[in-house]
């Protein structure tokens, strides 16, 4: 942020700053063209109007300060041609010089400064060159013109004073800054303004506090209205309890009302009832009593009568005579009799099958001791000890027994196994032996040996045949065979004999001893090499051929030991051999199998021996063992020849046996129990039948039969005397009952008497008349107690019968149907009366709940505060506006009061000199409205307006002089321009002013624009210090 | 043991000051707050089963005549009494005798105390029962103390009593019913239960025990922080254990911030949006009301003294919260933020502005500052219409001041701009 009150360097120390010279590329009638500017102080340029002097003044402002910002096209145009804009050369105070250019363009056309041929970059250093002014300060103070001038003193002192004071104290914005704060304070509220914020508030507050003042009364009808509530329910209750008590007054009459018949039949009933003369204490249900006594007492007499009878027959029977009661002595024999009738009737029937079993039991007892032997017999069979210590034992024999028969079994089969070995190991020996050549065998080995040596010699033999025959042979070729003739055939002879042992399958020592013959063959032709060998060849051939033929002899030999005949010596080669060493293998082969036979049934031989011991000895234990057992057996009763697979059975037969001797003697048991009840049976029977008092059918011999008749008798007898108990017992019962029902007849008798002497009678039919009466007057009592009932019941039972009485004495029928015809009436009045009270109960509760749950108070009264709040803010606002305000403009007055003197001071002693005394003092209002005013040699005060034009314009200029001055006491030199000023003064004050300009050329460069010549004269004759530019019209 | 809960200043009813233009839910919620707290107060000593609750005057504004503040009063006591809870009852300046004109229905355990001191027991048959003494007042204006008629006390019963009353003469609230901490121990009681002064505190330790317990719910930017009642309880030798519990439902609080470190306007808003954000978790689930006091120098300042950003800037930050719940409102803004110029050497220069500032400072120091600045608001401030919604303008010297810095900065900030000349 810059700040045109940028504080400059000071200018202590330098000269006045001077415009040098103007150059005009385009501007209004210009077009390129220059125009010095002299080192005078005073430059006057002279020319005609229109030939541009203003524009040249105005071009200065332009270039210093730019085009105007908008319709710069239309700022002097250059009418000419060129470029619109130019240069103005500055010399600074300190005597450099700079060039200020500008051109029309955006912003006002770009500013070009240069010195010395380079461009000035420097702000500062531009803005001082400037002096540090505005174009407005420049316009105002330093290029000023007659409109200007005039303009100081336009109709509105205010408005041209404080730019005039603002440029001049350096506070442009202040004016802005002054407006501004008195249209915000002034939107914030006036006085009498309407439609500012505070007003607008304050209207809102009004219309709240309105609402609320109604809303107290909330409170206070709130108040009323619940009272006016619990009056209401007050009064509702007494329209309630009135109507209740007309509602019961109305039901106790319509109870009169409904109740009245029954009241005159009960005053009739209670008429008849007087007539009635009933002696006190009839009794009760007097008839039906009567009967009932009567009927009991009938019943009574009936059932005394029945018993009596009974009684009677009772004792008859209980005094009768039994037949042979005598009988009863024996009453136990006779018992015992009959509990053993049937017993002793089956023992009769039952013991001849007794007898018939019991024999044929008997003969098998005897058949089974038969089977077991002759020698047996039944107390043999009891004394066998079939125990279970002896059956054990049985087992025990029975397993060591057939263990031992197991064993022995198997040592048979073992040695029947090995009977057939040995007999096949013999057959085989015997093969062996038949096939066999014995004499073969005997010399086997030797002629296993004899061959081997025959093979052997048999090599040698046709090696020295060959080197016979090769020394033959190079005897008879003359030339000498070389020397690995021999090795080469005896390799291919081991090649030919490899081949043949592959091809035959010759065994490995065939073809393995011919290598190692050849090899030896070899090592000793080759190490067999003596000197002899190289004697001459028939030598040597006929040493090969005794070498040949002691090989012969000798394999001859060898084989005659083998049975050949010499003669085939020269047969017997290889193959024979072989063939004759097949045979001996052949023979070897049966020898060693005669061995291996031989060796086999030496063997088992040997372990058909030891078999044989073994069965020897496994036979003796067996003997033994059957031994022991056998004398076990008899030891217990058991035949000693048993044997242990076979005693089992025997034991079963034994028991067997007892089983059967068990039978018999339970049966022998049996008959003989038998046979002993029958006979006690028959003696007792005999006993009570010799009784001559009993009288028995004893033509009968039959026990049975008698037995019967006397179980019979007794039963008779008892049956009687058991009747005659119960007929004793029963006569008393009877005769108990007897009484009981006598004495029952009597209390009826009694009762019924008594009955009838509480009726005042003694006669039955006299008490039935009164008895009718009586009950007559109870029905009719009954009536009226059920009457009176009926009417106490109407009552809910809350009045007595005489309250109730008195009741309906005190009353007619009319009078209660009167009376309800009244409550009626009054009831209906009171349902009218009702509803319009709950009805306004209903309002007044609505308007209690309305009230008590009405928030609208409660939100007006936190909009009045925020309202409030909104005011307060308001007010702090507007009173910041307003001190501010008068803030600024006290300070303004009071600067201009300070400051003041010095700019009025020097524009009242330039005015002074410029009105040649006429005025003395300038004044400038303070506070308020800007006025200045002068004060002429007479102390009037008199108001610009009040003065002639050119002592106004003096006035303005000597303003300005002053203002010129303070701004040049401060520091800034800065050439004025000014333009046709003097215009409107006489000779004597444009001379005057023209001294004035003079004496302001001593500090400031001064450039003077007129048309008039007596001005640019005026100047001359002031001023030495002076340079007139002439300017021709274009 | 005998446990009671004291409160006071309950200001049913009464709105919230200090706030504007609220958004209309954040307003219906403010517009709640006494009454929320009130419930709260309630549930706590259903909770806390209270033996008794003692209420030291203010209960609601009787200049409004609010009924609602009236009807829940009632309802609040009609649950107390439905769980057995006496109260007990002294009006104060703010609901004498004379302005509770709705006729309300008092439960029979409720006991408001006359015009005339007087003592009941806490349970009448008891013959050892805690006492409240208490007394009310008859009207708003009462000025002298009321301590004298009190009745002394029975020595072997726990004495409270309950009172709406300035102790030791504190300027900062109006002197209704004065008297001193040793004219209160004079008349003997155990615990003094006093109310009018907003703001919780404990006069006195023991002996007695002489305590404010504060109103249930701050109403306005002075009454930040926690708001609520005490809980006490009584053992049978008489000593006393008391426990502060909150029960206000919106909290006030104040926020400061300097701007020198804050570079633009969304670090600004970031740095206000953290503090807000911090102050809604010490309000423990609490909506919250807070007023911003913006200071210090920096570039911000001029963006700040701009027309109405101020007020953007507050109206940011409630679409930011307002809509949540708990929500969190700024109520004011204030802007004391100066700028970055050097005012001490524009006081040096010798331009108007130099001169100004030079003015000012005199202007600041003058004896008659405050009567001048008086006459000079005193358009609005004596308007008939705004007179009576106004407080007065600057009641104190320190106001002055305070207004003569606003302005200075007001006229700095226009006087002190960018040069707009073409360079």
């Amino acid at each position: 942020m810059t700040c045109w009150l940028r504080k400059t360097a000071t200018l202590d120390n330098c000269g006045p700053m001077r415009i040098k010279s103007l150059h005009i590329d385009g501007f209004g009638i210009y077009c390129d063209q220059s125009l010095p500017v002299s080192e005078h102080s005073i430059t006057v340029f002279h020319g005609p109007n229109e030939v541009g002097k203003s524009t040249v003044l105005e071009f200065i402002r332009m270039v210093l300060f730019g085009f105007p910002r908008r319709h710069a096209e239309q700022h002097y145009p250059p009418l000419a041609g060129g470029l619109h804009g130019g240069r103005v050369e500055i010399l600074s105070d300190d005597g450099q010089c700079f060039t200020f250019e500008r051109h029309r363009g955006p912003h006002g056309g770009r500013l070009n400064v240069r010195s010395d041929g380079q461009d000035v970059r420097d702000d500062t250093l531009i803005d001082r060159l400037r002096g540090d002014l505005t174009a407005g300060a420049f316009q105002a103070i330093l290029a000023f013109n007659l409109e200007s001038l005039k303009g100081l003193g336009a109709a509105d002192d205010s408005d041209i004073t404080s730019p005039f004071y603002s440029a001049g104290t350096g506070a442009t914005q202040l004016p802005t800054a002054l407006k501004n704060l008195e249209d915000r304070h002034k939107r914030i509220y006036t006085k009498s303004g309407r439609k500012q914020k505070v007003a607008t508030v304050l209207a809102k507050l009004t219309t709240l506090d309105t609402q609320l003042r109604k809303a107290e009364g909330q409170s206070a009808e709130y108040r009323s209205t619940r009272r006016r509530l619990d009056d209401l329910a007050a009064a509702i209750a007494t329209t309630d309890q009135t109507q209740d008590g007309a509602r019961r007054e109305r039901e106790e009459r319509c109870r009169y009302q409904e109740a009245w018949p029954t009241w005159v039949r009960l005053q009739d009933i209670q008429t008849q009832l007087s007539r009635y003369s009933i002696q006190v204490g009839f009794p009760d249900d007097p008839l039906l009593r009567l009967d009932n006594l009567e009927t009991q007492i009938a019943d009574s007499e009936d059932n005394l009568g029945q018993i009596r009878l009974k009684l009677s027959d009772a004792t008859d029977s209980a005094n009768r005579p039994i037949d042979n009661e005598a009988l009863l002595e024996e009453n136990a024999r006779c018992k015992s009799l009959t509990e053993r009738r049937s017993s002793y009737q089956n023992a009769c029937r039952d013991l001849p099958k007794q007898e018939g079993l019991l024999k044929k039991e008997r003969a098998a007892v005897a058949e089974l001791l038969q089977a077991l032997g002759s020698d047996w017999s039944e107390e043999r069979v009891g004394s066998v000890d079939l125990s279970l210590t002896a059956r054990d034992a049985i087992e025990g024999w029975k397993e060591r027994l057939n263990a031992l028969q197991e064993t022995q079994r198997g040592i048979d089969q073992e040695l029947s196994r090995l009977d057939q070995v040995c007999q096949t190991a013999e057959h085989a020996l015997a093969h062996a032996q038949d096939k066999l050549d014995q004499d073969l065998a005997d010399g086997l080995d030797d002629k296993i040996a004899l061959l081997h040596d025959a093979r052997q010699r048999w090599h040698k033999y046709q090696e020295a045949k060959q080197r016979l025959e090769a020394l033959e042979d190079v005897a008879n070729d003359d030339t000498a065979l070389p020397d690995h003739r021999f090795p080469m055939v005896g390799v291919g002879a081991v090649v030919a004999l490899l081949v043949f042992s592959f091809v035959l399958d010759l065994p490995w020592y065939v073809p393995g001893s011919s290598l190692v013959l050849v090899l030896l063959l070899l090592l000793r032709w080759q190490f067999g090499k003596s000197p002899k060998d190289t004697s001459p060849i028939a030598d040597r051939v006929a040493t090969a051929g005794r070498v040949v033929d002691e090989a012969r002899r000798s394999y001859g030999k060898v084989l005659a030991a083998l049975d050949v005949s010499p003669k085939d010596v020269d047969r017997v080669d290889s193959a024979v051999l072989d063939q004759i060493g097949e045979r001996l293998n052949e023979e070897l082969k049966l020898r060693q199998a005669l061995r291996t036979a031989t060796t086999e049934l030496d063997i088992q031989q040997k372990d058909r021996a030891t078999c044989r011991d073994q069965r020897d000895q496994q036979q003796r234990d067996l003997d033994t063992a059957t031994d022991e057992w056998s004398t076990w057996l008899t030891q217990r009763g058991f035949p000693g020849t048993f044997r242990v697979d076979t005693i089992p059975k025997f034991v079963s037969k034994i028991e067997h046996v007892r089983n059967a001797l068990k039978d018999l003697k339970g049966r022998r048991d049996r008959i003989y129990g038998i046979q002993k009840d029958v006979d006690e049976y028959a003696a007792d029977v005999k006993a009570v039948a010799d009784k001559k008092t009993i009288s028995l059918d004893v033509s009968q011999s039959d026990v049975g039969v008698t037995a019967d008749q006397i179980i019979a008798l007794m039963a008779e007898v008892q049956t009687a005397v058991h009747d005659r108990r119960a007929m004793t017992a029963r006569a008393k019962d009877w005769t108990i009952e007897s009484k009981t029902a006598e004495g029952k007849v009597s209390r009826l008798q009694k009762r019924r008497d008594e009955l009838l002497r509480t009726g005042g009678t003694t006669n039955p039919e006299d008490f039935r008349v009164k008895a009718k009466e009586f009950i007559d007057y109870q029905q009719a009592t009954a009536t009226r107690d059920t009457l009176r009932a009926t009417l106490r019941a109407a009552w809910m039972g809350r009045h007595a019968d005489d309250v109730l009485e008195r009741m309906f004495l005190d009353t007619t029928i009319d009078e209660v149907n009167d009376e309800i015809t009244r409550l009626d009436s009054q009831l209906q009045e009171l349902r009218n009366l009702r509803p319009a009270q709950l009805e306004e109960q209903a309002e007044l509760a609505a308007k209690i709940h309305r009230l008590s749950s009405d928030e609208d108070s409660s939100q007006w009264r936190a909009q009045r505060e925020e309202l409030r709040e909104e005011l307060r803010a308001l007010a702090r606002q507007w009173s910041t506006l307003v001190v501010a305000q008068s803030l600024l403009e006290q300070a303004r007055t009071k600067y201009e009061e300070e400051r003041q003197p010095d700019v009025v001071r020097h524009a009242t002693t330039w005015f002074e000199r410029m009105s040649n005394g006429r005025y003395e003092n300038i004044h400038v209002g303070v506070g308020g409205k800007r006025e200045i005013s002068v004060v002429d040699r007479a102390g009037r005060k008199k108001a610009p307006d009040q003065l002639s034009r050119g002592a106004r314009d003096q006035l303005y200029l000597a303003l300005r002089f002053g203002l010129i001055q303070n701004i040049g006491d401060r520091g800034e030199r800065l050439p004025v321009v000014v333009d046709e000023v003097l215009v409107n003064c006489d000779p004597a004050r444009a001379k005057v002013v023209v001294d004035a300009f003079v004496e302001l050329a001593r500090t400031t460069q001064v450039l003077v624009l007129t048309c008039h010549p007596w001005v640019v004269d005026l100047f001359k004759a002031a001023s030495q210090d002076l340079d007139v530019v002439e300017m021709a019209s274009a | 043991m005998f446990r009671f809960g004291h409160a006071a200043d309950l200001h049913l009813d009464s709105p919230f000051t200090g706030i504007r233009n609220t958004h209309q839910d954040v307003g219906e919620i403010l517009r709640q707050a006494t009454f929320a707290a009130y419930d709260n107060l309630i549930k706590l000593c259903i909770d806390r089963e209270v033996d008794a609750l003692l209420i030291a005057g203010d209960v609601f504004d009787g200049a409004t005549h609010s009924l609602p503040g009236q009807t829940k009063f009632e309802k609040g006591l009609e649950r107390l009494h439905e769980h057995g809870i006496r109260t007990f009852i002294c009006h104060g300046n703010h609901d004498p005798l004379d302005s509770w004109d709705a006729g309300l229905r008092i439960p029979e355990n409720v006991h408001r105390f006359g015009i005339e001191p007087s003592c009941v027991p806490v349970y009448p048959d008891s013959p050892t029962s805690p006492v409240v003494c208490g007394v009310s007042y008859p009207t708003r204006e009462v000025r002298e103390t009321l301590l004298g008629d009190f009745p002394s006390r029975d020595s072997k019963q726990f004495t409270i009593g309950l009172l709406h009353a300035n102790v030791g003469a504190d300027s900062a609230h109006a002197s209704y019913a004065p008297c001193t901490i040793e004219e209160l121990a004079a008349v003997g009681y155990d615990y003094w239960a006093l109310g009018h002064v907003h703001t919780r505190a404990v006069k006195h330790q023991e002996n007695p025990c002489v305590v404010y317990s504060g109103n249930t719910q701050g109403r306005h930017p002075n009454e930040t922080g926690a708001r609520g009642v005490y809980v006490v309880d009584v053992d049978d030798d008489h000593h006393i254990e008391r426990k502060f519990v909150p029960v206000d439902s919106v909290r006030w609080e104040q926020l400061h911030l300097d701007i020198q470190d804050i570079t633009s306007p969304l670090d600004l808003d970031e740095r206000l949006t953290q503090m807000v954000d911090g102050l809604r978790l010490e309000a423990e689930g609490r909506s919250l009301v807070y007023r911003i006091h913006l200071h210090g120098r920096g570039h911000l300042h001029t963006l700040l003294a701009e027309t109405d950003s101020i007020d953007e800037l507050r109206t940011q930050l409630n679409d930011t919260w307002h809509g949540q719940r708990p929500f969190a409102w700024c109520g004011e803004i204030h802007d004391e933020t100066r700028s970055e110029i050097d005012r001490d050497q524009l006081r040096k220069g010798t331009d108007f502005i130099g001169d100004f500032l030079k003015f000012t400072e005199e202007m600041s120091q003058d004896q008659n500052l405050r009567n001048s600045l008086k006459e000079e608001l005193a358009p609005l401030f004596e308007n008939s219409g705004a007179k009576r919604y106004l407080d007065q303008s600057l009641r104190t010297e320190a106001d002055a001041k305070a207004l003569m810095e606003a302005a200075e900065d007001a006229a700095l900030d226009l006087l002190v701009t960018e040069d707009r000349d073409a360079g």
